[in-house]
C-alpha cells in the first residue's frame, strides 16, 4: 500500500451536514486517486476513459494491454484487414504486407484497390459495400512488385459508432493455384501418355493379332475369329465354313526366285483372297505359304464349294501386267452346321481336307468329310507308332533280292524299312512311310535304315578285300538332304560298319531331285565320289528330265513296276520299257526292272538288254535271317 | 451489525479494456476474490469498457481494471489488477467469512 496522500484543497463554505457527506466522499475520492496513483506504479492500468459528460469519447489503451489479439492477429496465416467504408484500410496485420511485399505503414491509409487491378475492385464490392453482407470472393492482388496474388478474402461488416466498417482475412492461394497448375499438368501429361499408351497397346495388339507380311490376322486372331463365328451359329443354326489355302510349289518359288519374290508372292495373294470374299468373310495367314479363310454363315457346303471355285480361279488369273504368274493353290474345307466343334478341329478337319487336295495333284479343292477323317485318324495313329517305333528301336529292315539278268545270280538286295510292332507282327511301309515323308520323322527313319542296311550287307562280305559281295540298296527321300550334309553322314556309316562304298547303292525318287538345289547337288557329287553308287527309283513315274539324268552323278535308273508288268501284253509298255533300257545304256546308266512277276517278263527285260531286276518272282522283301537261303534258291 | 449469512449479497462489476494481460489477471484475481474470500456469496459481472461505454460513465470508470461494488450503494471501487486481495476487500468494505466466525466484521475506511 502506497503511503502517498494527495493534498487537497480545503472547501471554501463549510456546512455541517453536507460536510460530513461531501467528507466521506472526498475521503473515498482520495482513496480512490491514491489507489490509481498506486496502480499507475504497478503497472496495474491498462487504459483509461476520457468521457465528456454522458459520453464516453475515447478509451486510451496501452500498446501493450491487446497483445494476445495482437499476437494472434499479427501471426496468423491470413493476411487481416479493416476497411473504412469508403475502401481505405485502416488496418493491415504483417501478414498481409508479406502477402503484398511491403511494409503494413504503406498499406495503412491507402485504399485496398491500389492493390487490384482489372475487375478486382468490383468484385470486392461484394463482401464491402453498404449493404453487403459479408461473404467470400477470389481474386488476384497486385503486390508492391506487380505481381499478381490469387488470394481467397473473406469480409464481414463491423459497425463501430455508427460507421459501417469491413473486416477483411486474405487467403493465399499461390500455393493452392500452383498446386491446381501442377495436377492440371499432370493430368495433361497423363491423358498424353495414357494416348501414348494406347497407340502402342493397339500396334502391339496388332503385332500380336497380326501376319508382319501381310498384315493379316494370324493363327492366335483367327482361332479367335472363329470361336466367335461359332458361338453366332450356335444361336443361328447356320453354318460356318473354314478354308485351308496352300500354295503349291510355293518353296519352288523361293527356292529359284529368292526369298524376297517369294514374299512379294505371298502378299499379292494376300490381297488377291481378300479381294474375292465377302467383307464378312477373315483372312488369315498362319503360316509359310498358309492361308486361312473363316466364311462365317454359309448356307451350306455347295456354298463353301462355290467360293473355292471362285477362289481357285482368281489365284490361277494371270497378273502383273502381262508377267505370267500362276499361283495354284490346294484348298480344304471344313464346315461347322449350326456352331458345332471348335476352331482346333475345324482347322484340323480343313488342313486334312487340304492335303488330300494336295495329294491329288493340286490346285483343287477338297471338302472335308467322315472318310477323310478316319483317314487323319489314321494317320495320327500311324504317327504315333512310328515315335514309338523309332524311340524303341523297333525299326526292322527286310531285304529283297536283285538277280542279274545275265547270269540269274543274286547281286544284291533293296533295303526295305518295316516297324516290327510289340505284338510280333510287321508293319508294312505303307502305313507309315506317307507320315514319316510328312512328318518330317523320314530323316531319323532313313539314318536308322541306313545304318542297319550297311550293317547288315557288311556280315554279307566275304573275308579279305576282293571280291566284291552282295550289295545293299537304300532308299533316301528328299527331306535327308534338307537336314544338313547327307554325304557326311553316309561317310560316317560306311566308316563305322566297316561296309566297302561299292556295295552301298542309294536310290532318289524323281520328285526328290525335282527341285535340284544347287547344294543338294554337290551332296550328291560328294556322296559319288565316296565310291556309292546311286541311281533313280520308279523311273517314268514322276518328272524326270533327261536334263536331270545327265546332271546327276547316276549309276542306274529302276524301271517302274508298272511298265513291267504289261511286258508281253502291253505294246505301249513294251516300247516305254524298250527305250528307257536303250536310254541308259546310252547314258552310261544301268537299268533294273522292278516288279518282275513271271518268267516271261524276266525274259523280255533280259531280251529288251535290261541289266537286273527284282519281284516276286527272285523273293518277296525277307527278314536278313531268310538271306542266306534265298541265295541258295536262286543259284 | 447483522449476520454475514443473512446480509444481501454483494454485487461486483469488473470493468477491463478488452483481452490484455491485464484484463485476464485481473478477471482471474476477481473471481477467486468472489468465490474463495468471499465463499461465493456475490454476484460478478465482467464488462468491457469498449462495450458498454454507457456503464462506464454512470459507474464512474476513469481506468481499467476496476472492480465496481454496485450492490450495496454507495458505489465502491478498486483499481488495479486485484492482486492483493485484502486490499480490495478494505477499500469494496466487503466483509470476508470466516468459517468459524458467527458475525462478519464490518470493516470501515
Amino acid at each position: 500500500m502506497s503511503s502517498r496522500m494527495l493534498r487537497m484543497r480545503p472547501t471554501s463554505r463549510p456546512d455541517p451536514l453536507v460536510d460530513a457527506t461531501t467528507r466521506a466522499d472526498e475521503l473515498v475520492r482520495l482513496a480512490e486517486a491514491e489507489d490509481t496513483l498506486r496502480a499507475i506504479g504497478a503497472g496495474e492500468v491498462d487504459a483509461f476513459v476520457v468521457a465528456d459528460g454522458a459520453d464516453v469519447r475515447r478509451v486510451f489503451t496501452l500498446s501493450t494491454a491487446d497483445r494476445p489479439y495482437r499476437m494472434f492477429v499479427e501471426n496468423m496465416r491470413e493476411g487481416a484487414a479493416t476497411l473504412s467504408s469508403s475502401g481505405l484500410v485502416l488496418y493491415a496485420n504483417r501478414r498481409l504486407g508479406e502477402l503484398l511485399s511491403c511494409s503494413t505503414g504503406s498499406i495503412v491509409g491507402a485504399p485496398l484497390a491500389r492493390f487490384m487491378s482489372g475487375d478486382a475492385p468490383l468484385a470486392l464490392e461484394e463482401i464491402h459495400g453498404p449493404d453487403a453482407p459479408g461473404g467470400t470472393v477470389e481474386l488476384e492482388l497486385i503486390d508492391a512488385d506487380g505481381v499478381p496474388v490469387p488470394v481467397l478474402i473473406g469480409g464481414s461488416p463491423l459497425d463501430v459508432e455508427g460507421e459501417r466498417l469491413t473486416c477483411l482475412t486474405f487467403t493465399d492461394l499461390s500455393a493452392q493455384k500452383a498446386q491446381e497448375r501442377e495436377i492440371a499438368r499432370l493430368s495433361q501429361e497423363q491423358a498424353a501418355r495414357m494416348a501414348e499408351l494406347q497407340v502402342a497397346q493397339a500396334a502391339l495388339t496388332e503385332q500380336v493379332t497380326h501376319d508382319a507380311l501381310t498384315g493379316l490376322p494370324n493363327r492366335a486372331l483367327i482361332v479367335d475369329r472363329i470361336e466367335q463365328a461359332l458361338a453366332v451359329c450356335r444361336r443361328s443354326r447356320k453354318c460356318t465354313a473354314v478354308l485351308f489355302v496352300d500354295l503349291d510349289l510355293f518353296k519352288h518359288v523361293n527356292d529359284t526366285r529368292g526369298h524376297a519374290a517369294g514374299d512379294s508372292l505371298l502378299q499379292r495373294v494376300a490381297e488377291r483372297l481378300v479381294g474375292v470374299l465377302r467383307p464378312m468373310d477373315t483372312v488369315g495367314r498362319i503360316g509359310g505359304d498358309e492361308f486361312v479363310i473363316l466364311a462365317p454363315e454359309v448356307d451350306g457346303h455347295l456354298h463353301a464349294a462355290d467360293m473355292c471355285g471362285r477362289l481357285l480361279a482368281e489365284l490361277s488369273r494371270d497378273v502383273e501386267g502381262g508377267a505370267v504368274e500362276h499361283v495354284a493353290a490346294s484348298i480344304g474345307v471344313s464346315v461347322s452346321v449350326a456352331g458345332r466343334g471348335t476352331a482346333e478341329i475345324l482347322l484340323h478337319e480343313a488342313d486334312t481336307a487340304m492335303y488330300r487336295a494336295k495329294s491329288l495333284g493340286g490346285a483343287r479343292a477338297e471338302m472335308f468329310d467322315a472318310a477323310l477323317g478316319r483317314q487323319a485318324r489314321k494317320r495320327l495313329r500311324a504317327r504315333r507308332t512310328l515315335d514309338a517305333a523309332l524311340e524303341e528301336q523297333r525299326i526292322a529292315v527286310h531285304y529283297q533280292p536283285v538277280v542279274d539278268l545275265q547270269d540269274g545270280k543274286v547281286a544284291g538286295f533293296e533295303a526295305l524299312a518295316r516297324i516290327a510292332e510289340r505284338d510280333g507282327t510287321v508293319l508294312p511301309p505303307a502305313d507309315f512311310i506317307p507320315v514319316a515323308e510328312d512328318s518330317g520323322l523320314v530323316v531319323p527313319l532313313g539314318a536308322e535304315v541306313l545304318t542297319l542296311a550297311c550293317e547288315q550287307a557288311q556280315r554279307w562280305q566275304p573275308p579279305g578285300r576282293a571280291p566284291r559281295g552282295l550289295t545293299v540298296a537304300v532308299n533316301l527321300s528328299s527331306r535327308q538332304f534338307g537336314k544338313g550334309d547327307l554325304s557326311s553322314v553316309v561317310e560316317w556309316t560306311l566308316e563305322r560298319t566297316g561296309l566297302p562304298a561299292g556295295c552301298l547303292h542309294l536310290e532318289l525318287t524323281e520328285t526328290a531331285i525335282m527341285d535340284l538345289h544347287p547344294d543338294i547337288l554337290r551332296q550328291l557329287e560328294r556322296i559319288r565320289d565316296l565310291g556309292v553308287e546311286m541311281g533313280l527309283d520308279d523311273f517314268g513315274t514322276g518328272y524326270a528330265s533327261l536334263t536331270h539324268l545327265r546332271q546327276l552323278p547316276l549309276s542306274f535308273v529302276k524301271i517302274d513296276q508298272s511298265f513291267v508288268q504289261g511286258l508281253g501284253s502291253d505294246q505301249e509298255d513294251e516300247r516305254i520299257v524298250a527305250a528307257v533300257v536303250d536310254l541308259a545304256a546310252n547314258l552310261g546308266l544301268r537299268s533294273i526292272g522292278e516288279g518282275v512277276e513271271t518268267i516271261a517278263q524276266q525274259e523280255r527285260l533280259r531280251d529288251l538288254g535290261c541289266d537286273q531286276a527284282q519281284g516276286y518272282l527272285f523273293g518277296r522283301p525277307m527278314p536278313a535271317s531268310q538271306v542266306a537261303a534265298a541265295i541258295a534258291n536262286l543259284a | 451489525m447483522t449476520r454475514a449469512g443473512d446480509a444481501p449479497r454483494p454485487e461486483l462489476t469488473l470493468f477491463v479494456s478488452g483481452a490484455s494481460d491485464l484484463s485476464a489477471r485481473a478477471i482471474a484475481n476477481a473471481r477467486e476474490l468472489c468465490d474463495i474470500r468471499l465463499d461465493g456469496r456475490c454476484r460478478l459481472s465482467v464488462v468491457d469498457v469498449h462495450e458498454d461505454p454507457s456503464a462506464v460513465r454512470s459507474h464512474g470508470v476513469r481506468a481499467t481494471p476496476t472492480l465496481v461494488r454496485t450492490s450495496p450503494l454507495p458505489l465502491r471501487r478498486f483499481i488495479g489488477d486485484l492482486s492483493h486481495p485484502d486490499a480490495v476487500l478494505l477499500r469494496l468494505e466487503l466483509s470476508v467469512v470466516e468459517p468459524d466466525a458467527a458475525d462478519a466484521t464490518n470493516v470501515t475506511a
